[in-house]
């Protein structure tokens, strides 16, 4: 059969005549009214595409991306995610890197003689680190060692053990822990076991790419991310930087109080989430009622709302517009683990990297 | 939220506005894959080293309202790649094997009697054992095409082929498999 140029003019756009009903591509090309090879080329080929749009959609039986964010999270940052952080990197990294020159190294007696040099009156009043020690002092919380090492030398020994200790109160269980998680103990970083106690009052710190689950007294849990540091009580915790995910148990006759580096949020019986950092803070209520307090500003939060603090200032977040996804902290960037299942609880702590300058040294092995 | 949006945010620091933009995503983008690659597994693996990787070069995106072209470039380079190196099973991904025609037809047959669509789900059948065993650029074009449902340019760019080539490509994988699936 030899192809008239009618033919040739019909298989040249095929394609497009096929996408008509055949009533309306033989109104399109009349051609196709005398010529049955033409339209059944049309034909078949309306029978194509129309198989081809109906191939299902095939979907991945795992959730790829939970397994993308643990790679993300337990990898080096990317070059743009290390630029922008760069500085307080390298404030990270000193720190950690003079654990062995510090006087945390010192047997015991010489660490309290210094402890007792440095908290003098005078070091306890100055606000030279500005706004975390001022905010501080219009919280109801007691004053701290903490304090006194972010305002003298950036990375003086952790001053709040063994004082603070609750002695003879029930210990702080860690139930699970995936990674690395240590415990401040008599002066060194120790590695702490799934299972294992340590005092209320002992500061723990979470390795990169490691996570933990912890068990109050009372029952309430706290599921703490990757690169966290913080102190618990039997009913307060201190966050001094990194993310955790309370879920605290209703007691009417208490209020639950986690602190942060300028603020405080007092729990009323809840589930909720605190990323936390000296430059702001930032807490996502999940369910129930907290109140949030910064200086003398006091927000009570509901369902899904959530709330920011730093520089002063305390926002509230209505649910309605945190429910896209929640924005910066209010000058570091710091990402916020709003409605994250407590598996993925590890939010980028790098800007929040500032705050870690003054926190102490690190575990030994987490260098 | 709009993807532009949301990788401003990742690039801004919220490590877990880029979770919003896979989970929107990683359907697409295995979809594609699982056609190239024939295989599940390795269509999985690829995927997440294709969302490792953008995350990874994401302030290279030069203009993230256009995303998910990115991305989908990155995911066919990763699978051209693999198939380069022939670790891929050639046996084609086959209605047997239970993993296509067990998945949810998510589009609609048209308009038509029910046994006009049944045969057309017949032909759908045919079709998806055929268009497995087209070769990999033809079978990327008709892919992102129909089941993506990509306008010409936008598979130009993930293909990162002229306009031309891409109805050409079309046009002969239509022709294959009409071949292939002989005369009404």
């Amino acid at each position: 059969m030899s192809q008239s140029g009618e033919c040739k003019a019909v298989v040249e756009r095929v394609e497009d005549l096929a996408t008509l009903s055949a009533h309306h591509a033989q109104l399109e090309e009349p051609h196709l009214v005398v010529c049955s090879d033409c339209r059944d080329q049309v034909a078949r080929t309306r029978d194509v595409l129309a198989g081809l749009d109906a191939l299902p959609v095939q979907a991945p039986k795992a959730d790829v991306s939970d397994r993308v964010m643990m790679r993300i999270q337990s990898a080096p940052a990317p070059a743009w995610a290390a630029k922008r952080a760069a500085a307080p990197v390298r404030a990270k990294v000193e720190p950690k890197s003079e654990p062995v020159r510090r006087p945390v190294a010192e047997p015991q007696p010489g660490f309290l003689e210094w402890l007792a040099s440095v908290l003098t009156p005078r070091n306890l009043a100055v606000p030279a680190m500005g706004l975390a020690v001022v905010l501080f002092a219009l919280v109801a919380i007691k004053p701290v060692g903490q304090q006194v090492a972010r305002t003298t030398a950036p990375a003086s020994p952790i001053v709040e053990e063994p004082e603070l200790i609750e002695a003879g109160a029930p210990g702080i269980t860690v139930a699970s822990l995936t990674g690395e998680v240590s415990a401040f103990v008599q002066g060194e970083w120790k590695k702490v076991a799934a299972g294992g106690t340590v005092a209320a009052g002992q500061r723990l710190q979470i390795g990169r790419g490691s996570k933990a689950s912890l068990t109050l007294p009372d029952g309430s849990k706290i599921d703490v991310g990757a690169e966290t540091e913080l102190v618990a009580f039997s009913e307060r915790v201190r966050v001094h930087h990194g993310h955790a995910r309370f879920d605290v148990m209703h007691r009417p006759e208490r209020i639950f109080r986690v602190l942060v580096p300028d603020g405080e949020i007092r729990v009323l019986g809840t589930l909720f989430d605190v990323d936390a950092a000296a430059a702001g803070s930032r807490v996502h209520l999940l369910h129930g009622r907290i109140e949030v307090q910064c200086a003398a500003q006091v927000e009570r939060l509901e369902d899904g709302d959530s709330a920011t603090i730093g520089a002063g200032k305390l926002t509230k977040l209505a649910a309605a517009d945190h429910a896209a996804g929640a924005g910066p902290l209010p000058s570091t960037g710091t990402p916020v683990a709003s409605e994250a299942s407590p598996d993925s609880v590890g939010a980028d702590p790098r800007p929040a990297i500032q705050a870690t300058a003054a926190s102490g040294p690190a575990p030994a092995g987490l260098k | 939220m709009p993807d532009q949006d949301l990788v401003a945010q990742v690039l801004g620091g919220n490590e877990e506005a880029y979770r919003s933009l896979m989970k929107r995503h990683q359907t697409r983008v295995f979809n594609f894959l699982v056609r190239l690659l024939k295989q599940r597994e390795l269509a999985e693996d690829v995927a997440q080293e294709a969302f490792f990787n953008a995350y990874a070069r994401l302030d290279t995106c030069r203009d993230p309202a256009f995303f998910y072209v990115w991305l989908m470039r990155i995911a066919r380079n990763l699978a051209f790649n693999v198939l380069r190196k022939g670790k891929v099973d050639q046996v084609p991904l086959t209605p047997k094997s239970g993993e296509t025609i067990d998945v949810p037809d998510e589009r609609t047959l048209g308009e038509g009697s029910p046994e006009g669509q049944l045969e057309q789900r017949e032909i759908a059948k045919e079709l998806e054992a055929r268009v497995m065993s087209l070769p990999p650029k033809y079978r990327a074009t008709v892919i992102l095409r129909h089941t993506e449902g990509r306008q010409y340019h936008e598979i130009a760019e993930i293909l990162e082929i002229p306009i031309g080539t891409v109805k050409f490509r079309l046009h002969r994988a239509y022709r294959l498999l009409k071949e292939r699936l002989g005369k009404r």
